[in-house]
């Protein structure tokens, strides 16, 4: 049967996620001990991490059979959390980390910009939500209108 | 009806579980999102930022306990393998290992943190610490979360109240601990190796 074969090849899929997963674990502590220079490990274990993390999101958690809106759902909370991390850092290198002080010193800047696209996130999500609910309700208009005229 | 194959009769098309396990674990995302970028700005922009040396954070454990929980994601996403095909005690079983599984992973985490607390390492020990603790704390309590999740889904697999049709919740569960995981793929190595 169709179905069975399907589901018979998704458990090896998910065995072979598995190894990739362990092995990648084995290489990343071993790279971890060669003392690659700083921005060398550091590429290497965040490049095994993001492999790690795709294997699970589109297996394990079926993300490669999802359709649009659960893909661009993760996609924007990934978005918003990497704003906090890409924009603050980069002011970082060059300021001192600590200077909390000073009006418009890059920290201080960055924090504004961080706060200022975090702002827009609610914004976002009750626009998505106005959304769906005015699509919802057209969609019933629609369906009632259809109704009535069938009748 | 609960059928997780049939296309959902909602305006999305995804059943109303799935999307609101989704919408749950993108506000996780950000949660731990937050955490992470603030250690990670910190650690690279902050001079008081002292890293303890690899010897102290016992790199083979955690490794150890890397594997255990790949293990259990494993275990999981052969228990709803398992139920897809109708087969009921194999569902119970991956459960029962999932569920042993969690406990390892916490049995050892128990057992580094006093370790790391007489090494030095302490919440207020400095920013290392606050973070180690913090994250992998919340972490934790997550994992906590997800062995009660899976105790009541096999309580519901005992009673013989999942089928082939109607399983739903094992897969949201699953979702749920495949994240779980997912966030300690990413903890371990920013805090231990890198």
């Amino acid at each position: 049967m169709n179905a069975e074969a399907g589901h018979r090849s998704m458990r090896n899929v998910y065995l072979a996620v598995f190894a990739a997963l362990a092995v990648l674990t084995a290489v990343t502590v071993g790279a971890s001990y060669m003392h690659l220079a700083r921005p060398q490990a550091i590429a290497v274990g965040v490049c095994i991490a993001a492999v790690k993390v795709s294997l699970i999101v589109f297996f394990f958690m079926h993300m490669k059979f999802e359709g649009r809106i659960i893909r661009w759902l993760m996609v924007a909370a990934l978005f918003f959390a990497l704003i906090l991390l890409f924009f603050i850092l980069p002011d970082l290198g060059w300021s001192c980390a600590v200077c909390f002080g000073g009006e418009g010193s890059p920290m201080i800047q960055g924090f504004t910009w961080g706060i200022a696209v975090l702002l827009s996130l609610p914004a976002l999500l009750f626009g998505a939500f106005a959304f769906f609910i005015i699509r919802s309700i057209r969609r019933k208009n629609e369906l009632t209108r259809d109704h009535s005229t069938a009748i | 009806m609960s059928d997780s194959h049939a296309m959902a009769d909602t305006n999305t098309g995804i059943p109303s579980g799935k999307l609101g396990m989704w919408v749950f674990l993108a506000s996780e995302v950000m949660l731990f999102g937050g955490f992470i970028s603030s250690y990670v700005i910190l650690r690279t922009g902050s001079t008081n930022f002292v890293v303890p040396g690899k010897e102290m954070l016992g790199v083979p454990l955690a490794m150890v306990n890397t594997f255990v929980l790949i293990t259990s994601s494993v275990t999981m996403v052969l228990a709803l393998d398992a139920i897809e095909k109708g087969n009921v005690k194999g569902l119970i079983r991956n459960l029962i290992f999932t569920l042993i599984l969690a406990a390892c992973f916490l049995g050892i985490k128990s057992y580094e943190y006093p370790h790391k607390w007489h090494e030095g390492i302490t919440i207020s020990s400095g920013l290392f610490g606050s973070f180690y603790y913090t994250l992998t704390g919340l972490h934790m309590l997550h994992v906590v979360g997800g062995m009660a999740y899976m105790g009541y889904l096999l309580r519901n697999a005992l009673a013989g109240r999942y089928t082939v049709q109607s399983h739903a919740r094992v897969e949201y569960a699953g979702l749920y601990w495949h994240f779980v995981d997912l966030v300690w793929v990413i903890l371990f190595p920013i805090f231990y190796l890198l």
